[in-house]
């Protein structure tokens, strides 16, 4: 693989690259030749897109050399590598619906008449040969708001190859496509590597990789891990890679005897998103739930937490749940919701920590419609040194928090609120690890009290170390429900990936 | 310092100074009968502002209440003076217009989920067409003496209006800081999403919150119908901008979260003493437009500075 190193498109040679005390790349060794298709593949924060991003000359590495068609090279802008001729092809969301094919293609360079006036004539022109070179059936006067999905990702990847593109990065381009479209948009790709161009290809489902790619290189906590040529390789192999460490004792789980069964999931269907899920958790049991973006994790605990409609059966202590009521109802059968983006639905930055702590147990603290200061105050200092939250006062606004001492007054609030299933999606983005291990602590308080925890995490280790069991979705449907003795990370990520148990 | 403190302290300074000034200027100013005659004109500004604020904190805005105060000056003056009805039922006609199109501006929002400014935008044309209708473009005039009373009146020796504004202000207060649907306001102010998933029925406190600044609009359009002894199909407008810059003068965030009654009745009360002091100091009034104009601009300059010393 090595000896052809002469005719190579990009090779990068000991790249470093550090954010503060945290080493995101140590020292890869990275190559893309003319065409050939290089599928990347990591676990979130195996460093990625900091690769990506020091390709595309949006980081600068700390240390190591970049050679461009056997020349040294320093990729200090953006625009240095788009001169180069190294795009990248961003997901839609780049793209202005209300413009037309042809205007969004030429985005930003555009042809002009005049200084500031645009030639709409060449506009369309530069776009009808583009698509005609690349036999794209598309039309330069739709708007971009009526194409379905996979025809804005040509869009963009029509973008990306106006100029003299040579080397095209492809990040999840996949995640909003359909089977068909897939297929589709592999067509083009394929098309494009017969032209000569290198790709790199990001995904993480692995059926795709395995059929788009030629060569994988996967990437582990900032280090290139394991190469291969797709040939020779397969899925269980690129797995065990990607997860290759132990799992630490940074977990603290306390494993109670679980209680009786708390809530009971069946055949809940919330179109297209979750699709005939059953599932059972018992009082202080932590139910981990393992899923890729799309498969419908979020989903499955908005539909339980009623901001979304769906049918089926769902009960907490034997009492019928109605479903898509809204939040109020659920809260009234015990549900407390943390939410993924806690500065987007969590908290209410501006107002203080007392507020927030008892926003969701005012009805509990008082029946009446009249506030108590006093009693407001006293409950929210006491969940305060409960949650160990790092506050000058409950006064304080909770947006002038830390990341991890906000997530402590998300999670404090359904505290306050005596919720007795407690769902948690991602409850540790974004958190330090001082944090973390605090907030572990707290879930295995909540269940010790009898609480029963649904958890989604995208971070394995984390799911691995505080469930007791766990359940796998794969687009939409229950495709597992282990104990905590028969789940491997492989296994999962082989079931999240594929649907179908390891072999 | 503490930055909010100074940031409440600031509209009070103010309104002292500019106090001090009027004072030395006119020996007519601090007198009791120009407070009295402040009050009685002033008070669509404080009550209608005492409302917006609440509006304003939870997130929204209300363009309409300048025609809501005519259109329930008109109603009430139209089925007291042309259909006889008694002073009380003419009062409560005339609040519960104010109320039904703060519900209708509720319903626009957080049903049709058409923007608040759009939809008060489009109920301020609403309410200037039907008073104009009622009124068949003219006043109405010779409310009875009963009615007027609530302008005219001196009960304990203070205006009627003075008193109707501490009332309101007291009770408004009391409802966003003692109450669960204060603390509901607030929340769904600063987040909203947040606020729908700590199970606040969002839409419904929404809806209140309109019916309240409604409601208010009409009380201040009953106390405008009494002062000038008839109803005008044509008053108030305009006055949706004088009532968001007291309140954005006081203290409060357009973007919603942030804002308190004081706050505004210092806001109202700063701009009452600008235009009365100016007055009685001969000040051109196209003047004053120009000292309100840096006077909300300064206010909100300042605001911007203490968040970025934060």
């Amino acid at each position: 693989m090595s000896d052809s190193a002469g005719n190579a498109l990009l090779t990068m040679q000991g790249i470093v690259r550090s954010f503060g005390a945290v080493q995101a790349l140590r020292g890869v060794n990275f190559e893309v030749r003319p065409g050939e298709i290089v599928v990347l593949l990591g676990e979130n924060g195996a460093g990625k897109s900091t690769l990506l991003k020091t390709i595309t000359g949006v980081h600068q590495p700390d240390a190591g050399r970049i050679e461009w068609q056997g020349a040294n090279v320093t990729l200090d802008t953006p625009a240095t590598a788009q001169r180069l001729g190294i795009r990248m092809v961003y997901q839609e969301l780049n793209l202005a619906s209300h413009l037309t094919v042809a205007a969004n293609i030429c985005l930003g360079d555009e042809p002009e008449r005049f200084p500031g006036i645009i030639d709409h004539r060449a506009v369309r022109q530069r776009a009808i040969d583009l698509l005609a070179k690349h036999r794209f059936d598309l039309d330069p006067d739709a708007l971009v708001g009526s194409l379905g999905p996979a025809q804005r990702q040509i869009v963009e990847i029509c973008k990306a190859l106006a100029g003299n593109a040579k080397l095209l990065l492809l990040d999840e381009p996949t995640s909003s496509l359909g089977e068909r479209e897939i297929e589709e948009l592999f067509g083009t790709l394929r098309d494009l590597r017969g032209r000569g161009l290198g790709l790199v290809y990001v995904s993480h489902r692995l059926p795709e990789c395995f059929a788009i790619g030629d060569r994988i290189v996967v990437l582990r906590d900032g280090e290139k891990v394991y190469e291969s040529d797709i040939a020779r390789t397969d899925t269980a192999t690129v797995v065990r890679r990607m997860v290759g460490r132990e799992l630490a004792a940074f977990y603290p789980r306390d494993r109670s005897e679980p209680g009786p069964v708390r809530l009971s999931v069946e055949h809940l269907t919330a179109p297209p998103t979750l699709n005939d899920v059953t599932f059972s958790a018992r009082a202080g049991e932590v139910v981990g739930i393992f899923g890729l973006m799309g498969s419908g994790r979020s989903t499955l605990l908005s539909t339980l937490f009623g901001l979304r409609s769906g049918t089926g059966t769902v009960r907490t202590d034997g009492a019928p749940l109605p479903l898509g009521k809204g939040a109020p109802v659920a809260i009234r059968h015990g549900f407390g919701f943390i939410t993924e983006d806690r500065k987007r639905t969590g908290l209410a930055l501006g107002r203080s920590v007392r507020e927030n702590l008892t926003l969701a147990a005012l009805n509990r603290l008082f029946p009446g419609p009249f506030l108590h200061h006093g009693r407001d105050r006293t409950e929210a200092a006491a969940m305060v040194e409960r949650m160990a939250v790092k506050t000058a006062s409950t006064e304080t606004p909770v947006g002038t928090l830390s990341g991890g001492n906000q997530q402590k007054v998300v999670m404090g609030r359904w505290f306050a609120a005596k919720a007795s299933v407690l769902l948690l999606d991602e409850p540790t983005r974004g958190v330090d690890v001082g944090s973390k291990v605090e907030i572990y602590q707290r879930i295995n308080e909540a269940t010790a009290d009898g609480a029963t925890v649904l958890m989604v995490s995208s971070e394995l280790p984390e799911l691995l170390g505080m469930s007791d069991r766990l359940i796998v979705l794969h687009q939409g449907r229950l495709v597992a429900d282990l104990d905590r003795a028969e789940a491997t990370p492989e296994r999962l990520l082989h079931f999240a990936m594929t649907g179908t148990d390891i072999v | 310092m503490n930055l909010t403190l100074a940031k409440r302290l600031l509209p009070a300074a103010s309104l002292l100074l500019l106090t001090i000034f009027f004072a030395v200027k006119s020996p007519t100013f601090l007198t009791v009968e120009n407070a009295f005659t402040l009050a009685n004109q002033y008070a669509y500004l404080l009550i209608i502002g005492i409302g917006a604020t609440v509006v304003i904190v939870a997130g929204g805005i209300d363009l309409s209440v300048g025609s809501v105060l005519a259109l329930s000056g008109i109603a009430a003056a139209q089925v007291m003076v042309q259909r006889g009805w008694p002073v009380w039922a003419g009062c409560l006609c005339g609040v519960g217009v104010g109320a039904a199109i703060g519900l209708l501006n509720g319903l626009i929002v957080t049903r049709l989920r058409v923007p608040a400014f759009i939809a008060t935008l489009g109920t301020l044309l609403i309410a200037r067409g039907l008073a104009l209708r009622i009124a068949k473009g003219v006043t109405i005039d010779g409310t009875p003496d009963g009615f007027n009373l609530l302008a005219s009146g001196r009960p304990f020796g203070l205006p009627a209006p003075l008193i109707t504004i501490v009332l309101v202000a007291v009770l408004v207060a009391f409802l966003l800081n003692q109450t669960k649907f204060g603390r509901y306001v607030y929340a769904i102010g600063s987040n909203p999403e947040a606020a729908r998933v700590s199970g606040i029925r969002t839409g419904q406190v929404t809806l209140l919150v309109y019916v309240l600044g409604g409601a208010l609009a009409g009380l201040a359009g009953l106390i405008e119908t009494a002062r000038l002894g008839s109803g005008n199909p044509t008053g108030g407008s305009g006055y949706e901008l004088d009532v968001v810059t007291a309140v954005v003068v006081g203290g409060a965030s357009l973007q919603g979260g942030e804002g308190r009654v004081s706050g505004t009745i210092l806001g109202a009360l700063l701009i009452a003493v600008l235009h009365n002091g100016s007055n009685l100091l001969g000040v051109d009034p196209f003047d004053q437009n120009i000292y309100i104009g840096i006077l909300i601009i300064g206010a909100v300059a300042f605001d911007q500075f203490l968040r970025r010393m934060r």
